[in-house]
């Protein structure tokens, strides 16, 4: 029995078993689990690395209990995709902390949030005055959402009434030094346009090009592996690291 | 039709291997050996015990251990590492009770030998 083996083999067995099941979960940003996601996270992970490591017991119960995980967080996905009282009951609801620039205490006191953490994650979303905010509402992540009063608000082209054109996603036309065509095709350009964008910023060939992208207004966005930088700014506490 | 093979097929494909290796047990260690497989010594060793045959026994035990041996590099990944070291372990205690000459000890061990194999992918 080589149990370096072993564990070599169920850790490939739970790695890419992991990664089935956090594709068929979805593509949840960490930024938008809530409490409960996060225990469940944590709990998927600890089975995962059972199935690996804990060879005094065999890798199938592991991988049912891995398994038993994922299936309920997928039909708890699906039961609050479909019934939006349900999902409230277990997501929670979000929670008014400020309305009207006033404190709302009992809803403080009901979640077991203290001013200071309130005062806190306002700070974190560059809020030091209250007197600014008209509504804070704690969202069931646990972050706050913000709405300053009017006067507070940032000033957007709409609010002086300017015109401003269409931006929609930047398209990736090189990455790597390698041309992706089809990218090409979906923008209307081809290679001889592209070719001649190249010659106009002296670039011999595409394999010169780190990265570029070309946005909706036309405008062509070019990285080259050189960037002619000699002196990189030094992050650095310690001498000589660069 | 890539996209459903990438996405369906090949995943699908790779958690039945995975459930197919974790359960392989069972099936693979009655396969190994064929007519030598380590269940077949079983009566005959109890016979051996029984009429009291003990260099017969000995050696049939030194076979039984040699094909146990080729078991295990197969069942390892879906067995309990506890199981596996249990079964060797009365078998070395099987072999002290026949080196000894010792009947009753060597019947609870090889009865053991068989709870053991007999559990073993279950």
């Amino acid at each position: 029995m080589n149990e370096g083996l072993i564990v070599l083999i169920r850790g490939i067995i739970a790695f890419i078993t992991l990664l089935i099941f956090t594709r068929i979960l979805g593509k949840q940003q960490v930024t938008q689990l809530t409490f409960f996601d996060y225990i469940l996270g944590i709990t998927i992970g600890s089975i995962a690395a059972s199935l690996t490591t804990d060879l005094s017991s065999r890798a199938w119960p592991h991988w049912v209990g891995l398994a038993t995980w994922t299936g309920s967080v997928f039909v708890l996905q699906w039961i609050t995709m479909r019934s939006r009282a349900i999902a409230k009951y277990l997501n929670g609801e979000p929670v008014v902390l400020i309305m009207n620039g006033k404190i709302m205490e009992n809803a403080l006191r009901k979640i077991r949030f203290t001013v200071d953490e309130l005062l806190e994650q306002l700070r974190h979303e560059q809020i030091f005055d209250l007197g600014k905010i008209e509504f804070a509402v704690l969202e069931t992540t646990g972050k706050i959402s913000i709405l300053l009063k009017s006067q507070f608000a940032p000033l957007t082209p709409s609010d002086i009434k300017i015109a401003t054109n269409y931006q929609g996603i930047t398209t990736e036309l090189i990455y790597d030094g390698v041309i992706i065509e089809e990218n090409l095709k979906r923008v209307n350009l081809d290679r001889d346009w592209l070719d001649s964008q190249l010659k106009s910023l002296k670039i011999k060939s595409p394999g010169e090009v780190f990265l570029a992208t070309l946005n909706t207004e036309g405008k062509l966005y070019v990285d080259k592996y050189d960037d002619h930088i000699t002196a990189m700014i030094n992050l650095s506490d310690f001498p000589n690291i660069k | 039709m890539i996209k459903f093979l990438l996405y369906k097929i090949i995943p699908a494909a790779t958690l039945l291997l995975f459930i197919l290796i974790m359960n392989s047990g069972d099936y693979l260690k009655g396969l190994i050996g064929g007519e030598n497989n380590v269940s077949n010594y079983f009566p005959d060793l109890k016979r051996e015990i029984a009429s009291k045959q003990w260099t017969k026994a000995e050696a049939d035990l030194v076979r039984m251990e040699s094909n146990w041996r080729q078991v295990v590099k197969w069942i390892q990944f879906s067995e309990e590492r506890d199981q596996l070291n249990n079964f060797q372990h009365t078998a070395a205690r099987l072999q002290g009770y026949i080196i000894a000459q010792d009947q009753a000890g060597a019947y609870a061990e090889l009865e053991e030998l068989k709870e053991t194999w007999n559990d073993l992918g279950r």
